[in-house]
């Protein structure tokens, strides 16, 4: 089997919840809430990722980078969906460690995709947890798919700008 | 009486907000604060005022510099939006007096006087701490989908550099909540970081009877 799809298989093995569970308390609680109104969670990491707590105006909120929501679920599609050698050393522990439990799964890819987009793995941690239930409730097959067609559309709105130029 | 002990929070070698001392076991002392103004996470620290955090002592201004000490977040909660930040102890660490948290939202009624400690303007390089005395105006349920974060509102004018900001009960010192923003019109201009007009005194905090669990997950995640 290769590496690919190895790490999926790894990821398959946890259940939604299982994931949920490794939340901080409060977090936790609204996500299992979710869960069980069946509110996207996608979007339910989304928001938490806008703006932590949500709305008001906050004072120093400049400092938190809005777009950590897209940065997180670009780098878990390559981590996850894809052969990118920006991830290899990661794919290796989490095929060792990941194996595990869910925690170690969201551990490895937090301290993963941390490293790569500039920030300490604590910060992301609970938006890759709720990302990883999220895939874990439509299957990681179904998310790459949805994620390569995502890409695939980018691509194609980005040359027709280029072409109308 | 002792209730907490606020620190200025430096962000990448910036001043930013207010945070404070909040618990600790025998490796770590840990701290809090909103999770909005922590920015990446990679640069956190502590500066340690001429007054070493007793507001009842004068305070010299405007300070110029002043040590600061490395946090590591030990833990983001963006449901509540709070962060759990981590100071390694060290031999020659004074332990502090860690402050009491109210165990439930409702111990908390409308009226009551609170007091708010921080340091305004932190992000313009302002390390005076100020104390307001403020009341509850409303107990608040703010709503975020179909789950829900239970907040205090107050009576107090918020700042930058108000963030993470403890609300003490003033009767029995007890720490209620956590400063986070305030209710305001956007802002329609801002100078850098610092938002022009958006200042008002229906201030937000979260309220504080979910810390103590926090901080024990965040002291044992290490």
């Amino acid at each position: 089997m290769d590496k690919e799809n190895n790490i999926k298989e790894i990821v398959a093995s946890f259940a939604p919840q299982d994931y949920v569970e490794v939340l901080p308390a409060s977090s936790r609680e609204a996500a299992k809430t979710a869960l069980e109104n069946e509110v996207d969670l996608f979007l339910f990491a989304q928001d938490l990722a806008i703006q932590p707590g949500q709305g008001l105006v906050t004072k120093g909120g400049s400092l938190w980078a809005i777009d950590m929501f897209p940065r997180i679920t670009n780098e878990l599609f390559l981590l996850l969906c894809t052969n990118d050698a920006t991830y290899d050393a990661w794919r290796e522990k989490l095929s060792s460690e990941g194996a595990k439990t869910a925690r170690a799964v969201v551990l490895v890819s937090s301290t993963a995709i941390a490293a790569t987009i500039g920030v300490v793995p604590a910060l992301i941690l609970p938006f890759v947890a709720i990302i990883f239930a999220a895939i874990a409730k439509m299957t990681i097959q179904a998310w790459c798919k949805s994620q390569f067609e995502r890409k695939a559309l980018e691509d194609q709105q980005r040359k027709a700008i280029e072409e109308n130029k | 009486m002792i209730m907490a002990i606020s620190l200025p929070l430096v962000i990448s070698n910036q001043l930013a907000g207010t945070c404070f001392i909040a618990g600790g076991d025998d490796k770590n002392i840990a701290l809090i604060t909103s999770l909005h103004q922590i920015g990446s996470g990679n640069d956190i620290n502590i500066a340690v005022p001429a007054h070493f955090g007793d507001v009842s002592r004068p305070q010299p201004y405007p300070l110029i510099q002043a040590p600061t000490f490395k946090l590591n977040l030990g833990l983001a909660e963006p449901f509540l939006d709070l962060a759990i930040l981590l100071l390694p102890r060290f031999p020659d660490l004074i332990v502090p007096v860690f402050p009491n948290f109210i165990q439930f939202a409702d111990e908390i009624k409308i009226g009551e006087e609170v007091l708010v400690a921080g340091y305004p303007f932190a992000p313009m390089g302002s390390i005076l701490e100020t104390v307001q005395i403020c009341h509850v105006s409303a107990l608040g349920m703010r709503q975020m989908g179909v789950a829900s974060r239970r907040e205090l509102i107050l009576s107090a004018q918020t700042y930058i550099g108000s963030s993470g900001s403890p609300v003490m009960r003033r009767s029995d010192g007890k720490v209620c909540g956590i400063v986070r923003g305030c209710l305001a019109p956007p802002s329609g201009a801002s100078v850098g970081n610092m938002p022009l007009g958006s200042d008002s005194n229906i201030t937000y905090a979260t309220s504080a009877h979910v810390v103590p669990n926090l901080i024990i997950e965040a002291l044992n995640n290490g």
